[in-house]
């Protein structure tokens, strides 16, 4: 940074959103002798049986997709019960669908990291249903920063932490307790 | 870049921002402005406890944390309410990103330590006018 520079300007060096997927889809390319890397093998695993085979940021890259999908799937059941409520989160849905875009392709093709686990019935209440969608937004934000610490690659570290603090800045300027608007 | 060259980088980044979190202070009516004034004051003093905490952090690796610039060049008009808010918002993106690359860059505590620090700064943006991004701190 030059000493007369007001606003500190961090070098932008690494590879980025781009070049950790690339990074890890050669990991998984390497995990030879699994079923996983079968090409004749079109069956999915599912991510909890896989992670065992699958390269340590990979089986992270499974989970953080995992948690995204079931905090997609909590929030279409709720607004599936209460359209009313779809504008209310609708930053949330933005939010993770651009997040699993940026996962997607490190995730191989033939593991399912959808949750095996079914979702909790929506409340009868809407204050009730968003104080679902809050909880399992914030166990995501958790998810998200402990992967982060966890993660091998720093990119992949980074890429995490802007996720949950993205999530962090999505709950505080659309809170998601108090009376339904 | 080392994890002392990443802590150096958000030292250097934060004593810039506490220098101009203070200009900016400086340049806001406590009575007519209170909201910003609060949130320029609440940013002042996280930037500056950072900075305590990151030459803590330096000098525990055994490094010596790069002093503060005599002086740091202002944004060229701070002269409305909007061209001070505006500012504050940039430098916040900037610390942001910053604390991204910190991250990148370390593991263990003091990953923990940026990741509390990212948070911060992205939720900070949005005190001053700030909308929600995807990627707060990213580096694209």
């Amino acid at each position: 940074m030059r000493p007369t520079d007001p606003i500190p300007s961090p070098g932008t060096g690494g590879p980025g959103r781009r070049g950790f997927v690339l990074a890890t889809g050669a990991a998984v390319a390497v995990t030879a002798g699994c079923s996983l890397n079968n090409p004749f093998n079109s069956a999915k695993t599912p991510a909890a049986e896989a992670a065992d085979d699958l390269a340590p940021d990979v089986a992270l890259a499974v989970t953080a997709v995992g948690a995204l999908a079931q905090a997609q799937a909590r929030i279409a059941l709720v607004t599936k019960t209460f359209p009313a409520l779809r504008p209310r989160v609708a930053g949330l849905t933005e939010l993770h669908a651009a997040h699993l875009q940026a996962l997607r392709a490190a995730v191989p093709k033939t593991v399912d990291p959808t949750p095996a686990e079914a979702l909790p019935a929506v409340p009868a209440s809407r204050t009730a249903a968003l104080e679902q969608v809050a909880q399992t937004e914030q166990a995501l934000h958790n998810r998200l920063v402990g992967l982060a610490l966890r993660a091998e690659s720093g990119p992949f570290a980074r890429l995490l932490a802007t996720m949950a603090a993205g999530l962090s800045q999505q709950l505080v300027a659309s809170p998601l307790s108090g009376s339904p608007r | 870049m080392t994890p002392l060259d990443a802590l150096q980088a958000a030292l250097a980044a934060e004593h810039a921002a506490v220098y101009l979190t203070g200009v900016l202070g400086a340049q806001t009516s406590k009575a007519e402005q209170p909201v910003l004034y609060g949130s320029l004051l609440r940013a002042y003093r996280a930037h500056r406890r950072r900075r305590d905490q990151l030459t803590v952090l330096i000098a525990g690796r055994g490094g010596v944390p790069v002093s503060a610039a005599v002086a740091y060049e202002l944004p060229a008009a701070l002269d409305t309410v909007s061209d001070v808010n505006d500012a504050a918002l940039q430098l916040e993106r900037r610390i942001a990103t910053t604390y991204g690359q910190l991250i990148e860059n370390t593991t263990g505590a003091e990953r923990r330590w940026a990741l509390v620090a990212l948070e911060n700064s992205a939720v900070v943006q949005l005190e001053f006018r700030g909308t929600p991004e995807m990627f707060p701190g990213s580096s694209n």
